[in-house]
């Protein structure tokens, strides 16, 4: 009986967690289409929205472009990709500025506002939920980022 | 007569029986038209509203136009704001007591200003701090004798190349740990450690650093080496504008970022060496030579940071180190513990000896914002030899602050 109901419990829990994992919006990177990048690595992608990396390879300026503090995709862009809370990215940009005079990216309340953004600006980069995505914009492959 | 009068008689039946159906067939249609018009009336409000559906509709569509328009004024404004230079700083209010004979009192500690601009590959930052609430009156008094304290803590412009290659010249911090984090906004406790009060490393210096990084990836996270290699006056009076010798101080900084996969948020261990002159009371040259190791790690919600570091210079050897594990109680609540410790016997710079425990809370309600409460006890390394020595009893306290990231 016992192992039956320890059973049933994993199987909930596993059921719960697989239900968490289905809520959370698939994010794609999305960049100009100027841009000859094609695929990044997770940690460059963490490098470029800590804003460590500066340049692309071709020389243009970075700009990353994030979402609002309140929005799930912003919730779930840095707990997957820069292994953080928003609130500790938050205390991360207060040290930026502090020590090396760095604001946090920009923030856009749409992604069509940052479709918009991305396809104007050469060295833009940001992220949408895959079903946003348009051909005015550059899908990047982002091994790890599923 | 009779029949004449019966055909009247019918006939006038058969004329009320007309007039009674004309009546009927007048209200019926009466009826009908009213209802009709009550349909009408019920169409025309249908129309009214449809139309006023149609007109909602294109006001839509204008009130979309409209906040695009809006939008790329906002965004057109931000590119403005951002073509200028950033201002940002902090401010720092405090409460500290102890049993010591010195009163308790309120502290107007910091008040400062970063101002920042970057041009592509190049930045600029720089920070005014008031610290004590400066006061000159203007009525001619000394200098010295005036309240409070003004400095310029960095001003320096960089050349960004790459990850791999940036160079800064200017005033700026050493790049030990506590140094570069030492500001109130960023750390959990109101006082700094006392090895970091003391001199083991200095705290800024005027000249150049070279510092870059480089990384490989592991897994799904990388590891990471950097370095930081400087050159600068040496720690003398008046180092913004002049030295006592050709020779200059030099140091260096090797950092390891070890891969956090999984629940490790970050492992970065360093380690680092100085040589520089050091004047003393006669203003004589001494070479002081300095080393020494720091660590961050945090796990979840467990946060460490530590600091040891060991130098010589006058035939006297000193060192000093800290031990700070923390954990985040709630996403704005961190408690921590800090174990400091200093040993340095020389005079001249200011012979501090002893133990400090430190615990206290941290609460951000945004992380711009810290209340800040700890509890300290400062254990006089001599008190063991000489426990009547007032200098030698150790002491217990509270401080408490504020500060107003801006």
């Amino acid at each position: 009986m016992n192992c039956r109901l320890a059973g049933l419990a994993i199987v909930v829990v596993l059921g719960m967690q697989l239900a968490a994992l289905a809520q959370e919006p698939r994010i794609v990177i999305i960049v100009n289409k100027a841009n000859p990048t094609d695929s990044l690595s997770l940690a460059e992608l963490r490098r470029i929205f800590m804003k460590q990396t500066r340049n692309w390879r071709n020389g243009d300026s970075v700009v990353p472009v994030d979402w609002e503090a309140a929005s799930e995709m912003r919730k779930s862009f840095s707990k997957r990709v820069l292994n953080r809370t928003v609130t500790e990215m938050t205390e991360f940009w207060v040290q930026q500025n502090i020590t090396a005079g760095q604001n946090p990216p920009s923030t856009q309340k749409s992604a069509r506002a940052l479709l918009r953004f991305v396809a104007g600006v050469p060295g833009a980069i940001s992220y949408v939920a895959a079903g946003d995505a348009d051909d005015s914009v550059k899908v990047v492959r982002v091994a790890g980022l599923q | 007569m009779k029949r004449i009068l019966s055909c009247v008689i019918v006939l006038g039946l058969a004329m009320g029986g007309t007039a009674h159906a004309q009546q009927d067939e007048l209200a019926a249609v009466k009826a009908e038209l009213l209802k009709q018009q009550e349909i009408i009336a019920g169409l025309m409000k249908k129309v009214e509203e449809l139309e006023k559906k149609q007109a909602t509709v294109a006001t839509r569509d204008d009130l979309e136009r409209e906040t695009h328009s809006q939008q790329e004024r906002v965004n057109s404004m931000e590119e403005q704001l951002l073509s200028k230079a950033n201002l940002t700083g902090y401010y720092a209010f405090e409460y500290i007591n102890s049993d010591s004979p010195a009163a308790g009192a309120f502290r107007q500690h910091f008040l400062s200003f970063f101002v920042s601009k970057q041009i592509n590959h190049w930045s600029f930052f720089t920070e005014t701090e008031f610290e004590y609430a400066p006061h000159f009156d203007g009525s001619g008094r000394e200098l010295e004798t005036a309240a409070g304290e003004i400095k310029i803590e960095n001003a320096w412009m960089e050349y960004n190349h790459n990850r791999h290659f940036n160079v800064r010249v200017g005033k700026q911090l050493f790049p030990q740990y506590w140094q570069t984090y030492h500001y109130p906004s960023l750390t959990f406790s109101t006082q700094r450690p006392i090895n970091a009060e003391a001199t083991l490393f200095p705290r800024e210096f005027v000249g150049a650093m070279m510092y870059g990084s480089a990384s490989a990836p592991m897994g799904a996270s990388e590891v990471a080496v950097g370095y930081k290699v400087y050159v600068g006056n040496n720690q003398v009076p008046d180092s913004g504008r002049k030295d006592q010798t050709d020779s200059k101080a030099v140091g260096a900084k090797l950092q390891f970022q070890f891969p956090t996969a999984g629940r490790l948020k970050k492992f970065d261990v360093a380690a680092d060496l100085y040589r520089g002159k050091l004047s003393n009371e006669e203003a004589t040259l001494a070479t002081d030579t300095i080393w020494g190791l720091d660590a961050q790690i945090e796990v979840d919600r467990f946060l460490f940071f530590g600091e040891y570091a060991r130098g010589s210079s006058l035939g006297t050897a000193r060192y000093g180190y800290y031990l700070q594990p923390a954990l985040r109680l709630a996403p704005q609540w961190v408690a921590f513990y800090r174990n400091e410790r200093v040993d340095d016997p020389q005079p001249i710079r200011g012979g501090t000896i002893g133990t400090r425990h430190v615990t206290g809370i941290n609460f951000r309600p945004v992380p711009q914002i810290s209340f800040k409460g700890e509890y300290f006890r400062t254990l006089p390394r001599l008190r063991a030899l000489s426990p009547s020595d007032p200098k030698n009893k150790p002491t217990n306290g509270v401080a408490t602050s504020l500060v107003f990231f801006f």
